[in-house]
Parts: C-alpha cells; structure tokens; sequence
C-alpha cells in the first residue's frame, strides 16, 4: 500500500437512517490496515440535493471547495466515499474546481484488497446467492472510471462477492436504477415505488438470498419500500438488501448489532443467521 | 563543408528596404562567403553565383531573394552543374520579408531566414536530379476484392505484380458474405460465384505472384524504388497438393471454422471452402496434434510438417495497400448482450446463416434451437455514429447489407417478419430501390435507435423509443441482427506504421487529396485503396482499386524525378534551428507551417500587395502540411516559439496532440483569400 | 400553426452553464436512445428527454422552465451514459432546473425538499437528520455557513421561499 491515508468522506444516508453502515466501513478498513482520516467537520456533499434540484452550482462547488481544503489541511490528497452519489459530486466538482484530490469509491478499496481479505474471513459466503446492484452514479456519471468490467456491465461488487465465497447472480435489470430518484423520494414516490417494483421482481425471478448494493441511497430505497410495496401490491418480495461494508464486516466477525442489522426494514437477520451458521 | 550566401538587391526592391551590407557582415562573421548582386536573376547573376561556387569551392548555397515560387525552380535547374539542386535553397527575403515589413525588422527577419536555409542545407544530401530508373514490378498488400482487383489490372497491363495476402486464401470478407448487393438492380448476386473466377485468375495469371500467409514486416527506399522485407509463414503443404481431401478426413482434430465465424467446425488440416486459392491443403499448425495421420494418406507426399517461415525480399517501384477493415466487435456495446444472447449476432453471422455453404445449408435457423425465427430485429448503427463507445462516422454500408438480408429474408422465408430500427436510413442514388422494395416486401421500419436488449421467457425484448411516435417500446422478438459498423484491419494499422503513412478515426490510411488524388497518400509512389480507406461496398472498393492500379501505371510508366520540394525531418528541424536562433529576447515568434501549393502562395500574395503584418511571423515552407510531424511542433515550441500556426486547406486535417493545443493552431488558407489570412498574422503576431 | 423565427429561438442562457462544456445537445440526433432507456420515462407518458432536448433547440425553453417535464427526471444518468453524441440530457435537465428556480418558477416543485434538507445543511452540515445521527460541530457549522453563503445559497433559498435567518 502506498497509500498514506485516505480521507473518509461519509454519507448523509448512512448519517441519518443506518450509522452502523459506515461503522462497519470503519471495522473493515481498520482491519485491512487501510488507513484513513475520520473528520467530524467534514459536511454533506449536498448531492442529493444537487440532483433534486434544490443546490445551485455555484452553492455546491463552495461546499465541497470547503471539503477538499478540510481533506488537504489533513494531509490528505485522497478521498474515499461510502457513498456513489458523493463519489460522483465530488469528482463533479473536482472538475470544475481543477482540484487534484483523488477521489475513489469506498468498494474499489475493499475490491483492492480482495485477496487479503478473503484470507482474513471469520465467515463465508459459502453457498449464498446473491445479486448485486451498482448504483447508477458510480457507473453511469463517470463512465469511463469503472474499475471492473463496464458501465453495462460492472463487475466491482460482483468480483468482491465472488472473493468472499458467494455465487453472483445474474438478473435482467441490473442495469435499472434502483427507484431512489432524489426529489422523487422525498416528494413525490411514484417513480420510486415503480422502479423498485420493477427492479426487484426481476431480482425475485433468480431467488436470491441477498442483494448487494454499493450505494446508501440505493440499500435505502431497495429496503424502505420492500414492506410499502408488499402491502400495495400484495407480492411476496422479501429480499435482504446488504450494504457492502455491512457485508464485509459480518465476514470478518463483527455481530448484527455491529453492522446496524436491526436499521434494515427488510429484515437481514436470517440470512445472517445463515452466513454465521 | 562550405556555404555560400548569395543576396539579391532586386533591384532596390530589397536593398532599399533591408541594409544588405549588414546582412553580408553578420553572415561573413558566421564564416561563410557572402555576395549581393543587383539582379541574381540576370544571366550576369548566375554566372556571378557559378563562378563564385567554383573559385571558393562551395557546395552548398543559399539564395536571398524573391520568393522561391518566382525563380527556385530556375535557379536550381540552371545551377545543377555547380551545385546539387538540393544544396540550393531560396530565402524569402522579398515577399515575406522587404515587401511586409519596415526596415529594422525586416534586416532582423532576414538574417533569422537566411539562417534558417543554411541550417537547412548544412543537414541537407544530395539528392539525384535525373530521373529515376524504377523496379518495374509492383507489390499489392491485402488479397481481397480491392487487392485482387488492383492486381489484376495491373498484371493485364503486362505489370508484374506481387500479392501478399496474410491469410491462407486469398479472397478476403467477400467469402463469407454469400450475396452481395449492388446499385443496378435488386436481385442479390452470389459472391462466391462472382468472385471464384478473380480468384482463379489471380492465381494462374503469368504476371501475378500470390504469396499467402504472408505480411509486410520492413521497407527501405522511396518511390520507383521500394525494397520489401516479406515474412512467409508456411502452409506445411507444398504446390503438389491436388486437393483430394484425404488428409482432412483422416484429421482427428475439430476447431472451430473461422471462415464460418466458428459457426461451424473444421479440421487442423483442410481447405477452407472449396474454392480457396491456392487450391490445396494447409495445416493449421497451432491446434495440429502432429499425429501424422495426413502423411500417411497422402498418396504425393504433399505435406511437410517440417517446413518453415521464410523471408522474401522483393524490389517494386510501386505500391498498392489493400488491407481493407474489420467488423466492428458489436459484443463490445454489452447492452445489445451479443455474446450473452445465442439468438442475437452480427450481420456478418447471419450472412453465414442465409449462404448456402454455411451452418445451416442457407436454412434462416436461430442458434439457440436450430428452428426459424417468426420475428427478426435488426438494430443499425451499431458502433457507428456512435462517439461514446463506438466511432464517430458512419459506415456506409450497414444500411443496405441490412435492406439486402432483410428483402432476402422476407423473397425466401416469408414467414419471419423483419424489422429494422435505424437512426436514420442511408440509401444514396439507386440503393433507394432496396428500400422500396424492402417496404413493399413488408419488412418494418422503426425509427429509433435501440436502447437495450433484454431476455423475457426465452422471448428478447428490444428496449427502445419509436421516435415518430414518441412511444417508449419493447419489440418481442426471436432472433436479433445487429448491423456493426467496420473500421480498419489491424493489418491496416501494422502496414500504415511500417510505411510510415498517416492513420485517421478508426485507423483508416489517408489519401494526399481528399477529393482530387484519392488514391494517393502522403508517400509517392504508394497508393491506397479500398476499405483501408474508408468504409466503402464492394463497387467502390473495385472502382478504387481500379484507380489505384492506373495511377501506379502511370508512375512507373512516367518520368520519375526526385523533387526538389522534398523535405526530411532532418533538414526541416535544421530549418526550424536557424530560425530561432536569431531570436532576440524580447521578441514574440511565431513559426508558420505552410504548403508549397496553396498556402505559402497566399502568404506571397499579401506580399505582393505590399500588406504589413508583424515581423515576428516566420513562415516555413513545406511540401504538404502533413510533413510537419509532431515532433517538429514540440521542437518548434522547444526553441522559443511562442505559437505554432498550421495553414490547413482543402479539408486536410492535423491531429495536434492534447497537450499542444493552446500554443499550435490551425487556420483555413485559401489562395484568394490571402486577406484573412494577413488579418490572422496580425491577430497572433 | 407555430410560427418559426430561424436564428432567433431564445435558449435562455442554457449554454452558458459550464455544465455545458463538451455537451453535446445540438449534435443531438433525435434517435431517441435517451427515451428508450429511461425509467422516468416508463413511469410518466408526459415524459422524454430526447423531446426536452428537441423543445430546447426549437428554443422553447421557456415552456420547458414553466412546466412540470423537467422535475420528473430521476437523474439516474442512464441517458448520459447511452448518448451517442455525447449530449447528456440528464446534466440539461439540471440546467434547466436551476434556471427554472431562477426565474422564480416551479418553486412548489423543491420546496418541501429545500425546508427539510436546505436547513438541515445550513444548521446541522448534513443533509439528512434524525435525532442523535451524526451532525458537524459548532465552529464547523459556523465556518460551512460561509462556504454557503459565498456559493450564494442563503439567497437561492429565499427565492424557493425558505428563509435560514
């Protein structure tokens, strides 16, 4: 690792709806050795906002003017996010900035040290099938940085999956956005409930036991609405939605109330139950 | 080494304006011999010049003066007996300099360009001004329709031709297409039965030696006078073959058929199809066993497991690149899931499908079930006009191979239905006649261009918006053709860089003159035709091959001189150096790149019209604009140049690198609008 | 009949956002691959980025600032991945938004957002509260307070009718 120290850029999701999600994070990097600098100032990317419409350019490139100088007066030329929404605003702002912090995706750390951490596993993923779900601003934004495989095709959580013992897959809407719409959410769900239905009955198709997803706005999306749509619907659905650091922690030994499982809507409990034996 | 500077007072059109006394002291200094004369151009001036070469022993000279456009040509002609025409340069100190400029900055301009010519003629070589005595043979590269062509008409005209073809048969994509469309009448035509005829007369034509299995690998010397270094792999079977079959039965070995885009299998030893030329045997060493059961049937001894790669030197005076395309790799646009889906494919497998020699015996059957289609779909533009993952141009041809499938379809299995999603369809002059005759066929059209292909209950659905509706649709469908567009061979690229031609989007060889010398490149005596060029159809690729063969024809049949406007890099970084070298601190330059043909004379005619602009404007001639490499450009910048201006014309175009494109520009010339180009001197100096 | 003026369709400073830069909206080519892939659109008919790009270059971007079409959007960027031409409907449509919120209109359309997470940031840091989740510090509130303020935010704000003081 010639990294010296990554600068920890948390969520506003995670913040809010599942703090044990970034603790998790946390628990994962410190037991990969990765290290990182966890700032109390840093704030919101205000890229949910950005994208309901609410934050003008101007307002959001000062923000995160603000953050980059935080992340430099730690010594810090590197970011890390949890989140694919901050991953996507800040290399968005990056670039109207010309800022040259490095700004990289909290799974693309984990999927680097793959190897070592299947080594260190408590438990595995030892006959669990899952889906993943990559969320739309980490491979759709800036299409050309997908770490593994492509924009159509991303195969980051799917190799991490792979590494940890699990069977990926395959389901016909991967690519589909997960529902979360940014203004959407908050005003007005049709679009949301819509999506999520359609994204998660082709996952249902394939029976998963999980699904694997990379971004806070996509596990609060796929989990919240499970319950809202089976009552409207009156379609079983079910499916555990697993944030990757949650994932990775529970491997590497950290209890369901560590990860935060009691935050899901979607209950997470059996299938950990499963993966602890 | 010895030069001497000649200047010419033109009569007071020079000397009154630049002191000429302080141009000769500054040059003597540097130690070279120095004169002026009233009028150089007079006979009495180039005796002065004649004799002053003689008496001093120069041997190389460099000629202040008007423009070299006015009397370059004369003086080097009139002096050849003194001095090698290439030793002699003209610089222009008259109307790119005493015409343009007031006289401080002028005399500064002057000495700076006179430099820049003798640094020029310091790493300047003889170059021989008689003509040259050609290789009367010339070397075809790529075998298939444009190469055959070319070869042909050049071997009718009683022209040696060398034909080198890096597959083991010559023929190229035409092959595999199985019915070709053409612009006279809708009836589609068997490739094979056309092309087999070529074919064999390729090989048993006197003048034309096939050499398959073969590439380019070096080339040394120029026009007329080509020396090729050829690397032959071996077929492992010799001429003797009679191509009986005997040793392909006996093979053990099955792989997957190339010729049949694996559609089908073949053996380690085989004949492609039956009519492969050269018509014997040859053995696909790689996935060969060395089992020896061939040896043992074949009755002639035919086969030598044992025979190696060969070297081939060849002398021609011509050459004809024919390397043709590729087809775009359609599994790379992933939402299409070509590669994902068995019943989705190219245009190029479903060719296969519908020949009558391919997998299915010319059954339309889907891959998956080996039963027919009811709904087709073909999706167009498929890494054409595409600039995200694709390329930017459009490929000509995918409209009408799609109408061609689609009408063969519709005449012969009129139980599947057809429908093409396009973005916008292309079928110029008579192709319009396929259309008509699809719609009439009924085959569909939707326009749009397909979002994502997704799979429902065994049934692909195609995602996308019917834009004349405005509806967002998914099209149930069994089978789906996408219609990918073509780029250049990887061979193509390999024999661009080992001739050193220019490559443009998709690796396509340019030609020296868009419209008016199409078949030319940048190098004399090197021609170009076919898909190596451009995406074009068969007719065209014949029709250019035809032009090609003509025009390396006459070069071999003209006189061949070694032109004085040719340019090394040497000699132009040498010309670059002497320039910038008298840049005085203070000063802004900017170097200025421009054609021998049309820019530099549009540069004389502002100084024909007496139209100052600022001084720090050196001009550079060059042959064709696209002599000027990149790596002149960085020296330019690298010795103080402030900006670099390239004078574009005729829809020539420069890829200037990322890095360099706020210090080098380009601008449009045209000779009558010199004007504009004084205006953008005058904007940048 | 719409009457057409050439050359003098008001675009309403939609290029000169540098979200523009390199976009390629009028080499659109109206093949409709941005419609065909997008979920917004499959939930609401009224819905389509390629029209919006179409209404945009026939210069009816006022109509499009007014109406309802550009808050549908659920920026999932599918259309900027997909865009042959190298226009991204999804970074117009955003465009448009803040130019909508500009010229005073669609305020309705943000602001229960704008109340609920433009005062979460402006007080907290974060954009997203609940009660004892993680918020900045004081000094760090105090000091991103001027960041927004000198991002114009505090402004923007009062414009959609949400006022921080």
């Amino acid at each position: 690792m010639s990294r010296e120290r990554y600068y920890l850029f948390k969520s506003c999701i995670l913040g809010a709806y599942y703090p044990r999600v970034e603790d998790s994070l946390r628990i994962v990097f410190d037991r990969l050795g990765v290290r990182y600098f966890d700032d109390s100032n840093q704030s919101s990317c205000t890229g949910h906002g950005y994208h309901s419409g609410i934050y003008p350019l101007r307002s959001t490139l000062e923000v995160n003017r603000r953050n980059f100088s935080l992340a430099r007066t730690a010594g810090c030329d590197e970011i890390v996010t949890s989140c694919v929404t901050s991953y996507a605003t800040l290399k968005e702002m990056k670039k109207f900035l010309k800022d040259t912090v490095d700004i990289y995706h909290g799974s693309e750390v984990i999927h680097e040290n793959r190897d070592r951490l299947s080594e260190m596993l408590k438990y595995s993923l030892e006959g669990i099938r899952l889906v993943t779900h990559h969320g739309c601003h980490y491979t759709k934004i800036f299409y050309e940085d997908v770490r593994v495989g492509g924009p159509e095709d991303p195969m980051l959580l799917d190799e991490i999956a792979v590494s940890l013992g699990a069977e990926v897959v395959e389901y016909e809407e991967k690519g589909l956005c997960c529902g979360m719409g940014f203004r959407h959410l908050l005003l007005d769900q049709e679009y949301c409930r819509d999506i999520a239905l359609k994204k998660l009955t082709s996952i249902k198709k394939v029976e998963p036991d999980l699904i694997l997803v990379h971004c806070p706005g996509c596990l609060l999306t796929l989990d919240r609405f499970q319950p809202i749509l089976e009552e409207e619907t009156g379609v079983e659905l079910r499916i555990p939605v697993i944030h990757y650091a949650e994932l990775t922690a529970l491997l590497l030994g950290a209890n369901p109330d560590e990860i935060g499982a009691a935050a899901h809507q979607t209950r997470i409990d059996r299938v950990i139950e499963r993966i602890r034996g | 080494m010895s030069i001497g500077v000649f200047l010419c007072e033109c009569g007071g059109n020079i000397a009154d304006v630049i002191d000429l006394g302080e141009v000769k002291r500054i040059f003597e200094s540097e130690g070279l011999s120095v004169m002026t004369d009233e009028h150089l151009c007079s006979d009495q001036g180039y005796r002065l010049i004649e004799e002053c070469i003689r008496e001093e022993g120069l041997d190389r000279v460099v000629i202040g003066a008007c423009s070299p456009m006015i009397h370059g040509r004369r003086f080097q002609d009139l002096l050849a007996s003194a001095v090698n025409p290439n030793l002699l340069q003209i610089a222009n100190i008259r109307e790119q300099c005493a015409w343009v400029h007031g006289s401080d900055e002028a005399l500064y301009k002057a000495v700076s360009l006179i430099s820049g010519k003798v640094e020029r003629v310091n790493r300047s070589l003889p170059r021989t001004h008689q003509g040259i005595e050609p290789y009367r043979e010339v070397a075809v590269i790529g075998g298939g329709i444009s190469g055959m062509t070319a070869s042909l008409s050049l071997a009718r005209h009683g022209v040696k031709v060398h034909l080198l073809e890096e597959k083991s048969t010559i023929g190229g994509h035409m092959v595999q297409i199985g019915k070709v469309f053409s612009p006279e009448r809708i009836a589609v035509e068997c490739a094979l039965c056309s092309l087999a005829p070529i074919m064999s007369e390729i090989y048993n034509h006197r003048s034309i030696e096939l050499y398959d299995l073969s590439r380019l690998k070096r080339v040394r010397g120029s026009k007329g006078q080509f020396e090729l270094e050829i690397e032959r792999s071996p077929r492992y079977v010799t001429d003797e073959c009679i191509a009986c079959g005997r040793c392909t039965a006996s093979c053990p070995v099955n792989v997957p058929d190339e010729c049949n885009i694996g559609m089908k299998l073949r053996r380690a030893i085989y004949i492609p199809f039956p009519q492969a030329i050269p018509p014997t045997a040859r053995v696909d060493i790689e996935s060969c066993t060395r089992c020896e059961k061939c040896l043992d049937v074949c009755e002639i001894g035919a086969i030598d497991l044992n025979m190696e790669r060969k070297i081939i030197e060849l002398r021609v005076g011509a050459i004809i690149v024919a390397t043709g395309f590729k087809r775009f790799e359609t599994k790379r646009v992933k939402e299409y899931g070509h590669g994902r889906f068995l019943d989705v494919l190219d245009q190029m497998e479903l060719a296969r499908i519908l020949a009558v020699n391919g997998p299915t015996e010319g059954r339309l059957l889907r891959p998956s079930d080996r039963r027919p289609p009811r709904r087709l779909v073909m999706i167009q533009c498929v890494g054409s006009r595409d600039e995200k993952f694709g390329r930017r141009y459009c490929s000509k041809i995918c409209c009408m191979i799609a109408l061609k499938h689609a009408c063969f379809i519709r005449e012969h299995f009129p139980e599947t239905e057809v429908l093409i999603s396009y973005t916008d369809m292309r079928t110029p002059g008579f192709f319009e006649e396929y259309y008509r005759n699809a719609q009439d066929l009924g085959v569909r059209f939707i326009r749009g261009r397909a979002s994502e292909i997704v799979e429902e209950d065994g049934v692909l659905l195609v995602r996308m918006e019917d834009t004349l509706s405005g509806e967002q649709i998914e099209i149930e469908s069994d089978m789906v053709v996408l219609s990918g567009g073509i780029e250049a061979s990887e061979g193509t690229t390999e024999v661009a860089e080992i001739l050193g031609l220019g490559q443009r989007e998709g690796g396509f060889i340019k030609g020296e003159h868009p419209k008016l010398r199409p078949v030319e490149t940048e190098r004399e005596g090197i021609y170009i035709c076919g898909c190596a060029k451009d995406p074009k159809d068969i007719t065209d690729s014949v029709i250019e091959a035809n032009a090609a063969a003509a025009r390396a024809f006459e070069f071999l049949r003209g006189e061949i001189k070694a032109e004085t406007n040719d340019l090394s890099c040497e000699e132009l970084i040498g010309e670059i150096d002497g320039i910038m070298r008298w840049k005085r601190e203070t000063e802004d330059l900017v170097l200025v790149f421009l054609d021998e043909q049309v820019g530099y004379r549009c540069a004389d005619n502002i100084g024909a019209k007496r139209l100052e602009y600022p001084a720090g404007i050196r001009i550079i001639m060059v042959p064709t604009i696209q002599r000027v490499r990149e790596e002149h450009l960085r020296h330019a910048l690298k010795r103080g140049a402030k900006l670099v201006l390239l004078g574009l014309h005729n829809e020539a175009n420069v890829e200037i690198p990322e890095d360099l494109r706020e210090r080098v520009l380009t601008y449009p010339v045209y000779t009558p609008y010199f004007k504009r180009l004084r205006d953008m001197f005058k904007r940048i100096g | 009949m719409r009457r057409m003026a050439i050359g003098q369709e008001p675009l309403e400073g939609v290029f000169e956002d540098p979200r523009m830069e390199g976009i390629g909206l009028r080499r659109c080519l109206q093949c409709g691959r941005c419609t065909g892939s997008c979920p917004a659109r499959s939930v609401f008919r009224e819905f389509s980025p390629r029209m919006i790009v179409l209404e945009i270059l026939e210069g009816r971007v006022s109509d499009l600032l007014r109406g309802d079409l550009i808050w549908l959007c659920g920026q999932c960027y599918t259309c900027h991945l997909r865009c042959p031409r190298g226009n991204s409907p999804a970074t117009v449509i955003l465009v448009l938004r803040e130019l909508a919120l500009m010229r005073g209109y669609a305020r309705d359309k943000v602001r229960g957002i704008a109340e609920r997470c433009g005062r979460s940031i402006w007080e907290r840091g974060v954009n997203f509260h609940e009660e004892g989740s993680r918020e900045l510090p004081d000094r760090a509130v105090a000091d991103l307070k001027e960041a927004l303020k000198r991002g114009g935010y505090d402004s923007f704000l009062k414009r959609l009718g949400v006022d921080l003081s």
